[in-house]
C-alpha cells in the first residue's frame, strides 16, 4: 500500500503533541486542537459545563476582545471556531497558509487567556435555554433526545451534549473555570494540522504560540459510570401533533478499536448502511413506497460502547408496517447472515471508496483525530478496507450473530399518540414509555 | 487589552490570485447544442460528473407544481438497459456517491466515483437522457408524499414555503421545489413524459466533468455517446416578478413551534450588475461572528441565532433574514435592531475593516472550494448556468472592482421596508 502522504508527530516544549500531514496540493492550512474531555466529564447534575466552556472561548479573552479576534481570523479570510462533543472540545481553524502562524496565536489566546464573567454566563445560559427549547419543536431532534437517552439511559452520553434546561439552570461560573482549569492544559490536549506546510514549520509555530501554555496540577479524566446493558425490548413514544412518525430502533455496538468492529460495518452496509444496495432501502423505499429515508448507522464506542441504529420515518398510519419491516431485516440478518452478493458488493464499495476517504485537508484531519482518540493505525482507512476484502461470510454471521440484536433493543418513536400505537405484531415490548417533548427538559426522562 | 499588537490586514491581491487559480478548463459544445465543461485535476484518482438540465420549481404552472423533483425521482428509475434504481447501485458498487438535486432553476444529476469509471458513468447518463422508462411511479409517488411530509413537519421548512408565496406573487419561483401536496397527489405519468421531452434534451443541458481525467479523451466520450441525441425547442420563461408596492405580513402560529421572525427583501438575478455588492452587504450583515446582526443580535443575548438564506438564481428572488429570538425578546425588538443596523448600512456604508474583510473572505472561499473535484463541478457548473463561460472570474473580477460605496448605494436600494415581506411565527 502506498502512503498517500507524510504523517509526522512531535511534542512541543509544554507536552503537548502536534501532528501534521503535509499536502502540496492548495496553500490551505486547515487545524483542529483537540481536548479530551468533552460533556461526559460534566460534574454530576451539572451536564452543559463542557458546552459552556467551549461558547466562552470565542468570547473575549484576557488580551484581545472577541471582536478584534474574529476581525483578524475572518479579515484573513479563514475561521476559528470552538466545539464541544461527548468526549472531546475542538478549536477548528481554516485559512491561507501564509496566515497560519496568525490563526494558532489567536487558537493559543482562546484556550490560554479565557476569561469567564458571571454577566457573560447568564447570556449564554439563555440563549442555551432558548437553543434547547427550540430543538424540542423539531422532530428530528426530539427522536435524537429520545433515543440517546432510551439507549444510554443515565450515563452521561444518554444526555446531550451541551447539557438540559434543567442542568443547565444549575451550572456556576465556578463550574466553568473549575473545569476549564482541570481539562485545558498541554499534556490533555493535540493539535492536527493539514497543510502544505513542512512539519518543522508547524511545529516552530506551535512552540510560538503554544510553548508557554502551562498548567498545574495535571488533568485527570474521572472514570466514567458503565453503561447498562440493554436487556428486552423497551419503547419511548414521544407525542407530538405531526402527521409523519420519526423512528430510531438500535442498541448498544463494540468498541471503534475492537478487532469484530469491521465485520459489523460491512453488516451494516448490507442492513441499511449501503444506500440502494442496503435492504432497508429496497425494502421500506424502493419496494413499497413507504419513506423516503431508511437507513442504518453503526458508530464504535471510545470509553463506552457505540451504537447501532435504524433510521426512517413515514406517515403514522404505515409506522408499525415499517418497524416490522425493519425488524425483520435486522432478525434475518442475526439468523442468516448476509448473501454472498451483498459481501461482494460491500468489498468493493470500500475498496472503491479509498480515493474519497482523504480528499480534502479536513476529512484528513478528522482521520488523524481519530488515530489519537481510538488508537487507530495512521491510514487505517486503507488498512481496514485491505482486512473488509479478507473477510468471509463466516466471519460476517458470527459477528451479526453476537452483535446484531433483533430481541434486545430500544425503540424510540416521535408521533402523534393518538394515530400510532406502538403494537406491532410478534413483538410485546417489555417496557412502553409515552413523554412529551417537555420532559427532555429534564436529566433523566425515563426515570420512573 | 494589547490590541496595538494584532496585525494590519490589507486585501488579498485578487489579480495575483485569478493567475494562481486559474482552473484549466477544456470546453466544447457539440452540434445537438450539449454544452461540456472538462476540469483536468490529476490530484486523487476521482472524478466529480456534473449534468444540468436547465429545468425547475422555475418552469412550473399552477396544478403542476413539483413536476420537475418528481421527474428527478424517476430518472433513477432505468432504462430499457437499466432497472430501477440500478443506476446509483451500480455506481455505489464501484465505490462511488450519487445523487441528483432539483432546484429553482435546474436539476443536476452528480456522481463522485473511481476515474476509471468515467466512460462507464457516461454511457448510463447518455442512456437516461434519451431511454429514462419511468417505472414504479405510484409507489415513487408515496416516497414524494413522504419527503413533502417532512418538510411540512419541520416548523423552518415550513416557515421559508410560506415566505416564497408571500413575497413572490407572480413568478413561479414562489412555487416549493417539491411541489403542493395536491398536485403532487394529482400528477400523472403523462406530466412526467412531457417535461422529460421538453426539458431533457441536450441542448437545455450542461455536463461538467472534473478530476483525473484527460480532457480530449472525456470529450470524445461525451461526443460518441451523447452525439447522437436530437436537440428539440423549448420555450423559457417569460413571467417577471412585478416591483412591490409595500411591505407584505402574515403570521403563523402551530402546536409547540418555535417563535421566529423573518423579513424577505426582493433581490435582482445573479447576472444583475447589483448582485455581487448586495451579496457583499448580506455578507457584512450575518457572515461570522463579526458580521453587524451577529454581534447587535447574537452576542448581545437578543436572539440565538441570526442567518440569510437566499440563492444564486436566473430570475429575481429573495433574501430572507431570519431570527430566533431569545425567550423574552419580542419581535418588535427584533425588527426595531435589524431595521437600524440595514438603515445604518445604507446611510454609511462599510468601514475599510468589514470591506476588506468580506471581500478577503469571499477570496478565500473561492480557493478553498478548489479543495475538493466536486466543489470545482459545482462551481464551473453554477456560475457558468448563472453567468456564461467562466462565470468564476466573472464574480472574482467584480470582487476586485466594487467600491464600499456600492455596497452602500444596493443597500438603500434593495434592503428597504417597501421592499420585504415579514413573517412572525409562533407555537399554539
Amino acid at each position: 500500500m502506498k502512503e498517500p502522504f507524510e504523517v509526522r508527530r512531535t511534542k512541543i516544549g509544554s507536552g503537548m503533541k502536534v501532528v501534521t500531514a503535509r499536502r502540496d496540493k492548495l496553500p490551505v492550512f486547515y487545524a483542529v486542537l483537540v481536548l479530551h474531555g468533552g460533556s461526559v466529564y460534566d460534574p454530576p447534575g451539572k451536564n452543559g459545563v463542557a458546552e459552556l466552556v467551549s461558547r466562552f472561548l470565542e468570547k473575549d479573552t484576557l488580551n484581545f476582545t472577541r471582536r478584534e479576534i474574529s476581525n483578524l481570523i475572518e479579515g484573513l479570510g479563514g475561521w476559528l471556531v470552538s466545539d464541544s462533543g461527548h468526549y472531546t472540545q475542538q478549536i477548528k481553524l481554516g485559512l491561507i497558509s501564509r496566515f497560519a502562524h496568525h490563526g494558532l496565536s489567536m487558537m493559543a489566546e482562546m484556550v490560554m487567556n479565557t476569561k469567564f464573567t458571571q454577566e457573560e454566563l447568564e447570556k449564554e445560559r439563555k440563549k442555551l435555554i432558548s437553543e434547547h427549547n427550540d430543538e424540542l419543536t423539531v422532530p428530528s431532534e426530539v427522536l435524537s433526545y429520545a433515543f440517546n437517552s432510551a439507549i444510554y439511559h443515565n450515563h452521561p452520553l444518554g444526555a446531550p451534549s451541551d447539557g438540559v434546561v434543567e442542568t443547565i439552570q444549575k451550572i456556576t461560573l465556578d463550574d466553568l473555570i473549575s473545569f476549564h482549569r482541570n481539562h485545558f492544559c498541554p499534556s490533555n490536549a493535540f493539535l492536527v494540522a493539514v497543510s502544505d506546510i513542512p512539519h518543522e514549520e508547524v511545529v516552530s509555530m506551535a512552540e510560538n504560540s503554544f510553548g508557554s501554555w502551562e498548567c498545574d496540577p495535571k488533568p485527570t479524566l474521572s472514570g466514567l459510570p458503565k453503561v447498562v446493558p440493554i436487556k428486552g425490548k423497551h419503547a419511548v413514544v414521544v407525542d407530538m401533533k405531526i402527521s409523519q412518525a420519526f423512528i430510531a430502533l438500535g442498541h448498544h455496538a463494540p468498541m471503534r478499536n475492537d478487532p469484530i468492529f469491521n465485520r459489523l460495518v460491512v453488516a451494516n452496509f448490507a442492513i441499511g448502511g449501503g444506500r440502494e444496495l442496503s435492504r432497508m432501502m429496497r425494502e421500506i423505499r424502493i419496494k413499497n413506497g413507504l419513506a423516503y429515508s431508511a437507513y442504518s448507522v453503526l458508530k464504535g464506542g471510545l470509553k463506552a460502547p457505540g451504537v447501532f441504529a435504524a433510521q426512517t420515518e413515514t406517515k403514522a398510519e404505515t409506522a408499525t408496517d415499517t418497524l416490522k419491516l425493519t425488524l425483520d431485516i435486522i432478525r434475518d440478518v442475526h439468523e442468516h447472515g448476509i448473501t454472498e452478493e451483498e459481501l461482494a458488493m460491500a468489498k468493493s464499495f470500500f475498496q472503491g471508496a479509498i480515493p474519497r476517504m482523504a480528499e480534502s485537508n479536513k476529512q484528513i484531519a478528522s482521520a488523524l483525530i481519530n488515530c489519537e482518540l481510538y488508537g487507530l493505525q495512521d491510514f487505517y482507512w486503507i488498512k481496514e478496507i485491505e482486512e473488509i476484502a479478507s473477510l468471509s461470510l463466516d466471519d460476517v454471521s458470527s459477528a451479526v450473530r453476537e452483535h446484531i440484536d433483533p430481541d434486545n433493543f430500544v425503540m424510540a418513536v416521535v408521533a402523534d399518540t393518538e394515530k400510532f400505537k406502538p403494537e406491532i405484531h410478534g413483538i410485546t415490548f417489555d417496557k412502553i414509555r409515552v413523554l412529551s417533548p417537555d420532559d427532555f427538559k429534564t436529566l433523566r426522562p425515563l426515570e420512573d | 487589552m494589547r490590541s496595538s499588537s494584532l496585525p494590519a490586514i490589507e486585501l488579498l491581491n485578487i489579480d495575483e490570485i485569478i493567475e494562481r487559480y486559474r482552473l484549466d478548463i477544456t470546453r466544447e459544445t457539440l452540434e445537438n447544442g450539449l454544452k461540456v465543461a472538462v476540469i483536468e485535476d490529476h490530484s486523487v484518482p476521482l472524478a466529480s460528473v456534473n449534468l444540468y438540465y436547465l429545468v425547475g420549481s422555475r418552469n412550473e404552472s399552477y396544478g403542476k407544481t413539483g413536476v420537475s423533483h418528481f421527474l428527478e425521482h424517476m430518472m433513477f428509475k432505468g432504462t430499457d438497459r437499466l432497472g430501477p434504481e440500478e443506476i446509483s447501485a451500480i455506481i455505489t458498487s464501484w465505490g462511488g456517491v450519487d445523487n441528483a438535486a432539483t432546484g429553482k432553476d435546474f436539476t443536476v444529476y452528480w456522481a463522485l466515483i473511481p476515474s476509471g469509471r468515467l466512460y462507464d458513468l457516461l454511457v448510463m447518463e447518455a442512456d437516461r437522457m434519451e431511454n429514462a422508462k419511468f417505472r414504479d411511479f405510484d409507489s415513487e409517488k408515496m416516497v414524494i408524499m413522504e419527503e413533502r411530509r417532512l418538510l411540512e413537519n419541520n416548523p423552518y421548512g415550513v416557515l421559508l414555503e410560506e415566505m416564497d408565496a408571500l413575497a413572490i406573487k407572480a413568478h413561479p419561483y414562489r412555487h416549493p421545489i417539491i411541489g403542493w401536496m395536491s398536485d403532487i397527489e394529482h400528477l400523472q405519468i403523462e406530466d412526467l413524459l412531457n417535461h422529460y421531452s421538453t426539458y431533457y434534451v441536450p441542448n437545455n443541458a450542461y455536463l461538467v466533468i472534473s478530476g483525473d481525467v484527460e480532457p480530449q479523451q472525456a470529450i470524445s466520450w461525451v461526443r460518441e455517446l451523447f452525439g447522437h441525441i436530437p436537440k428539440r425547442p423549448h420555450q423559457d420563461v417569460i413571467t417577471r416578478e412585478p416591483e412591490q408596492r409595500g411591505e407584505r405580513r402574515a403570521h403563523l402560529t402551530g402546536k409547540d413551534w418555535p417563535r421566529v421572525w423573518a423579513a424577505a427583501y426582493h433581490i435582482p438575478e445573479l447576472s444583475h450588475p447589483d448582485s455581487v455588492p448586495l451579496a457583499l452587504a448580506l455578507s457584512i450583515l450575518s457572515d461570522g461572528r463579526a458580521s453587524r446582526l451577529h454581534t447587535k443580535l447574537v452576542e448581545s443575548g437578543l436572539a440565538t441565532d441570526v442567518t440569510i438564506i437566499t440563492e444564486k438564481t436566473l430570475d429575481p428572488f429573495i433574501a430572507t433574514i431570519m431570527v430566533t429570538p431569545s425567550m423574552d425578546v419580542s419581535f418588535e425588538t427584533i425588527d426595531g435592531v435589524v431595521s437600524e443596523e440595514l438603515q445604518k448600512l445604507a446611510a454609511e456604508g462599510p468601514s475599510e475593516e468589514e470591506f476588506i474583510r468580506i471581500v478577503n473572505k469571499q477570496t478565500t472561499y473561492f480557493i478553498m472550494g478548489q479543495e475538493t473535484v466536486m466543489g470545482k463541478a459545482q462551481t464551473i457548473g453554477e456560475l457558468d448556468i448563472m453567468l456564461g463561460e467562466d462565470g468564476y472570474l466573472t464574480v472574482l473580477k467584480r470582487f476586485s472592482e466594487i467600491k464600499p460605496e456600492d455596497i452602500k448605494q444596493v443597500v438603500g436600494k434593495y434592503l428597504v421596508k417597501t421592499n420585504r415581506s415579514v413573517i412572525t411565527m409562533e407555537g399554539t
